[in-house]
């Protein structure tokens, strides 16, 4: 099959969001029917696409009207791309399912649009090689996350999206000067190219340049102090949507930011930047964690946790090392899964016993036997305990950070991980030990099945992580090994 | 060696355990999961048995390959030791939790922590030490979690603080030297350290958080606080185990750091030395020696025997800690030696106070009293462990403790010799509390039907027990198997005599002159003494009038002028002062929350200023 149609990631959810208001007469369940069938079809070619990517070694490039880069704009799905495009489908395929249950505020038709321009969002924040192209998306993408956000039409989810709108605004503001200002110096938007060019450009633009656009993602990749807005987003969010967030549209983020950050690696004043990174990372780590400590309300709690682990990411995909990077990506995918299962069943709980406060976590472990045994496994591989898949990630992003010199930043992630292991385990401890009010609650056969998959999926990556340590690698290189990057790209020999 | 081919031998021993606890985690029928649960643990202790010639004579490996990182198992003289003790007081722990035990829960945790104790013992790199030490702290943990959650979350901070150290420090050693094997990772940093590629700051710090991990699990002082709540908290039967062998997880560790890593030896010397000790190991002794002198105080003025047993399992490991540290040939010899005999007796007191708790239902003191006649074989057992633990000859706890003090006074540290007569003393001030109150005296009369342990505990505690004496009627036994993996300096002269260089101790003419002692005063008391039967109840007071309010019985408040003696220091206590330390971090978070998640749009977008002002200011400089 010809490389192109890996364009189909994108425009699939594009064409098909625009044709919800069609589907939209056959009622709200058919909306969810069509909006599981498109997020299975994205993950089918997802999966083909992965397929293509991983077994012939090559990056995909797709180009826009067949137009060479850097006159067109193209596609550039690497190892790294292909594995995320495949999580960003799977995730929304199972919150898709996920939807039935938890999504009845209407109008579905609304939420089914919004749902898959996300999912595209973040796929083309993932795959695009083009600079002014990455704004595009992420704006698609912050402009349905506030919408999804404000959702479910309550004061709470109102003031959240207007937080998110504010300060996601001023982020995607600021890095749009970055990119007038980069492409002032250069004439060109193609990051490959742009890569090509760091070394030659006027070194204050492109240390302004630069810090504004990691200003910019900082905030989507929610890098202390700019992540004010992500709790309270997650928390007034439909549970599908938090999940999707925490387990993608964030990574996207983050993905965006390593990929700008390792381009532009020859540029002046580059270590500055990385170690700033570095040390917002260690504190979103360090904020978060104590932040979650005294949380009532578990949803809440687990997207201060979400928060802290994408700070672990920062940090890993911040110290400058291609272990760093590559343990960055494997903590990617673990969390991924970790936190998806989590939002599910924190999610589900939620639905069925009627809010995520503390309390209706007690006795749990009587009342949905599964949901709360899929809920202690996902706390327990947050927490990083040995033979869940995080332990691995972690140890490597620890032994990566302390390589490269910051090892006070690996003590003081440490010292926060203590405090998350506190809070799991209380209410690990109210689940299954806490007072039991004699109900049973019928749990649905495939969120069961999906949360289940994703325990099968926590423990087999922790009895036996070669497979997915071995694709984070190839991952990892392919974000931190720019020269490859630019000779993976047909650059047209047009210069500035 | 033929029965299990050399290529099974370690997996067995590692993963048996586990495999089992699972099954009757699944299985979950009575006879079943017992039956499932003895096997497990019976089969790495089988294994072990049969694997000692070669293990003594040569090495076994074994590699897992995770792809991410090789795990490294050795199975030689060393760790045979250690994972033969584990292994002897794993089956008496299973045995004990058939009779204590109805649950898969307690089954499948606690062979996981056996798994993970089998695993520390066995690696010979830092990633399986870290992995296996995890799953060993979380089995035990979930035993805690399930009967209490604050002690269990006090043990589980403590024993993250410390895994974290740990990896820290892994994580220190292998930026520098590439490598997580032992033996490798030492031979790089002493080279290092001599090229000065590593500062003395960085070595010091590694040694200092990997002291911090490993002294958590041993319950070094002021480490210890979760140990009196997590191992009384417990099934009884599985703190046999806790106690008895995860704390010598930690102790092992501290050999790793002491001897398995040589080249840190060369790193005490760079550290310097104090008044002739070289610094590293002089304060791992007074760590030992405060350890010693601390818990045993505080377990003489115990009224529960849980809290009893806990504090003196954690002065009793401070033994071992000091010995460790006083750092030569007879008093390391006599720490190894300690580890097997505090395993055996300790491992026996808790299947004791396991099999009072079945039959009785009681804990403190002031409940207890003339279960001898009851309870004969326990009791029986109880005076051996009790002999064993004051370390009163032909017991194997007298024989280890006798070497560790001749190795504090060839070591020139007398005032650390003095904290080990101290401890015994203590020691035997509580025991004797427990001897007398709990099978002596008066019996409450709620107490008239309690019927003798169950046998698989009493089989359990005679597997225990009979080590207490045939390795103090034979120190040579034990000694020779030590002087296998550490040049100990003390002669073995035949299976009943030892020599230190100092001395020599002939268990066996000690035991004969012991017994014909004892016929002696039995005749006397027989036939020459002018003895009267009394009752129980006709007590004197020494003149001293007996009041409500200060009533001092073997069962009651029996220390408590000791107690008001130790007044001052008692007004300070380690567990109040991690509570405050855990009180005010919950209000840092809050205030950190409430602070920083104000909720209030406008001060989120100066966070936005403010690190667009610091980016303006690096672009301005």
């Amino acid at each position: 099959m010809n490389g192109q149609y890996a364009s189909l990631l994108v425009a699939l959810p594009l064409i098909s969001a625009f044709f919800v208001p069609l589907i939209k007469g056959l009622g709200g369940r058919a909306i969810k029917y069509y909006l599981t069938l498109i997020t299975a079809l994205q993950a089918g070619v997802a999966a083909w696409v992965f397929k293509t990517v991983y077994t012939t070694g090559k990056p995909i490039i797709v180009m826009a009207g067949g137009w060479r880069p850097p006159v067109g704009i193209d596609l550039y799905i690497g190892h790294f791309a292909a594995l995320f495009v495949l999580i960003v489908a799977l995730v929304s395929f199972f919150m898709a399912i996920f939807s039935f249950d938890s999504v009845s505020t209407e109008p579905t038709d609304k939420y089914a649009m919004l749902f898959l321009l996300l999912m595209l969002g973040a796929t083309g924040m993932i795959a695009t090689g083009d600079i002014f192209n990455l704004f595009v998306f992420m704006e698609i993408t912050s402009i349905t996350a506030y919408a999804l956000t404000a959702y479910n039409k309550t004061g709470e989810a109102a003031e959240a999206a207007m937080k998110y709108i504010v300060l996601g605004g001023i982020g995607s503001s600021f890095f749009l000067i970055g990119i007038t200002l980069i492409y002032g110096s250069t004439g060109t938007l193609n990051m490959a190219q742009l890569a090509q060019l760091a070394g030659s450009i006027n070194p204050t633009v492109i240390k302004v340049g630069l810090s504004l656009l990691v200003f910019g993602l900082a905030v989507e990749a929610e890098l202390f102090p700019l992540n004010a807005w992500a709790p309270d987003a997650y928390q007034a969010a439909p549970h599908p949507v938090t999940a999707m967030f925490s387990a993608f549209v964030v990574k996207a983020g983050l993905y965006a930011l390593a990929r700008l950050v390792y381009l532009f690696s020859h540029a002046a004043g580059w270590d500055f930047i990385l170690k700033l990174l570095v040390i917002m990372a260690t504190l979103t780590v360090f904020a978060a964690e104590f932040s979650a400590l005294r949380q009532r309300d578990v949803k809440r709690m687990i997207a201060y946790s979400s928060i802290s682990q994408v700070g672990l990411i920062a940090l890993a995909l911040s110290v400058g090392s291609q272990l760093g990077v590559q343990a960055g990506v494997f903590h990617m995918i673990n969390h991924a899964v970790v936190k998806t299962l989590l939002f599910l069943t924190v999610g589900y709980v939620g639905v069925k016993v009627g809010g995520t406060g503390i309390e209706n976590f007690s006795g749990l472990g009587r009342k949905m036997p599964l949901t709360a045994f899929a809920l202690t496994v996902g706390a327990l591989a947050a927490v990083g305990i040995p033979l869940f898949n995080i332990f691995w990630s972690k140890v490597w992003i620890i032994i990566a950070s302390i390589e490269q010199g910051y090892a006070w930043e690996a003590g003081v992630v440490l010292a926060a991980s203590v405090v998350e292991a506190v809070y799991y385990l209380r209410l690990i401890h109210t689940m299954w030990f806490g007072g039991w009010d004699g109900m049973r609650i019928r749990e649905s056969l495939p969120l069961g099945t999906i949360a289940l998959f994703l325990v099968l999926l926590i423990l087999a990556i922790g009895v036996y992580p070669n497979p997915f340590w071995t694709l984070a690698k190839s991952a990892g290189t392919d974000i931190f090994n720019v020269s490859r990057y630019i000779a993976n790209v047909p650059l047209m020999g047009v210069g500035p | 060696m033929t029965l299990v081919p050399e290529a099974y031998v370690v997996p067995l021993t590692l993963f048996s355990p586990l495999v089992f606890g699972v099954l009757a985690w699944l299985f979950d029928r009575d006879w079943v999961r017992e039956t499932l649960g003895v096997i497990g643990a019976a089969v790495p202790l089988t294994v072990l048995s049969l694997a000692y010639e070669k293990a003594s004579s040569g090495t076994i490996s074994y590699t897992i390959d995770t792809g991410v990182f090789k795990l490294h198992f050795v199975l030689n003289s060393l760790s045979w030791y250690f994972a033969f003790i584990g292994a002897l007081v794993g089956i008496a722990m299973a045995f004990g939790l058939s009779s204590t035990s109805r649950r898969g829960y307690d089954w499948l945790f606690s062979l996981m922590s056996f798994t993970g104790v089998m695993g520390v013992f066995l690696a010979r790199d830092f990633v399986s030490l870290f992995l296996f030490w995890e799953l060993m702290t979380f089995g035990s943990f979930m035993m805690v979690l399930r009967r209490n959650r604050h002690e269990s979350l006090k043990y589980f901070v403590l024993s993250v603080i410390g895994a974290y150290s740990m990896l820290l420090a892994i994580g220190m050693v292998y930026a520098k030297t590439g490598t997580l094997d032992y033996a490798m990772a030492s031979q790089t940093l002493l080279l290092l350290t001599k090229m000065g590629g590593v500062s003395k700051a960085y070595v010091d710090t590694i040694f200092a958080l990997f002291l911090l991990a490993f002294g958590v699990k041993a319950g070094v002082v002021p480490l210890h606080v979760w140990a009196p709540g997590a191992y009384g908290e417990n099934d009884q039967s599985y703190t046999s185990f806790f106690s008895g062998v995860l704390s010598k997880a930690g102790v092992y560790g501290f050999i790793i750091t002491l001897f398995v890593m040589p080249s840190l030896y060369g790193i005490y010397f760079a550290m310097g030395t104090f008044h002739g000790h070289l610094t590293g190991t002089y304060l791992i002794a007074w760590a030992g020696a405060v350890t010693v002198v601390v818990a045993s105080f505080l377990a003489v003025l115990q009224e529960d025997i849980r809290k009893l047993l806990a504090y003196s399992s954690v002065g009793q490991v401070g033994y071992i800690i000091l010995a460790l540290g006083v750092f030569n040939g007879v008093a390391v010899g006599g720490a190894m030696f300690h580890v097997l005999s505090h395993a055996m007796f300790k491992g026996l007191f808790w299947l004791i106070s396991a099999a009072l708790i079945l039959r009785t239902g009681k804990t403190r003191f002031e409940d207890f009293g003339g279960l001898a006649e009851k309870m004969p074989v326990t009791f029986a057992m109880a005076l051996i462990a009790v002999l064993s633990l004051a370390g009163i000859p032909p017991m194997a706890g007298f024989a280890s403790k006798w070497l560790i003090y001749e190795g504090a006074i060839q070591a020139h540290m007398p005032l650390v010799a003095g904290t080990i007569f101290l401890g015994s003393a203590l020691a035997f001030a509580y025991v004797v509390r427990f001897l007398y109150a709990v099978w002596f005296g008066q019996r409450p009369s709620d107490l008239d039907d309690v019927r003798e342990a169950p046998l698989p505990l009493l089989v359990g505690m005679t597997v225990l027990a009979i080590p207490n004496i045939v390795f103090g009627i034979a120190p040579g036994l034990a000694v020779r198997l030590i002087n296998r993996f550490f040049n100990t300096n003390i002669t073995v002269n035949s299976y009943y005599s030892i020599s230190t260089p100092t001395g020599t101790y002939n268990a066996l003419s000690v035991t004969l002159v012991l017994i014909v002692g004892l016929a002696i005063a039995g005749l006397v008391y027989i036939y020459g003494a002018n003895a009267r039967k009394i009752k129980v109840t006709n007590t004197y007071q020494s003149g001293n009038p007996v009041t409500e309010e200060y009533n001092l019985v073997i069962r009651r408040n029996f220390y408590r002028p000791l107690a008001e003696a130790l007044d001052f220091w008692l007004k300070y206590s380690w567990d109040r002062f991690y509570e405050r330390l855990a009180n005010l971090s919950e209000d840092f978070a809050d205030w950190l929350r409430e602070g920083f998640y104000n909720g209030n749009v406008q001060s989120y977008s100066w966070y936005l200023a403010i690190i667009l002002l610091i980016l303006a200011i690096w672009g301005v400089l």
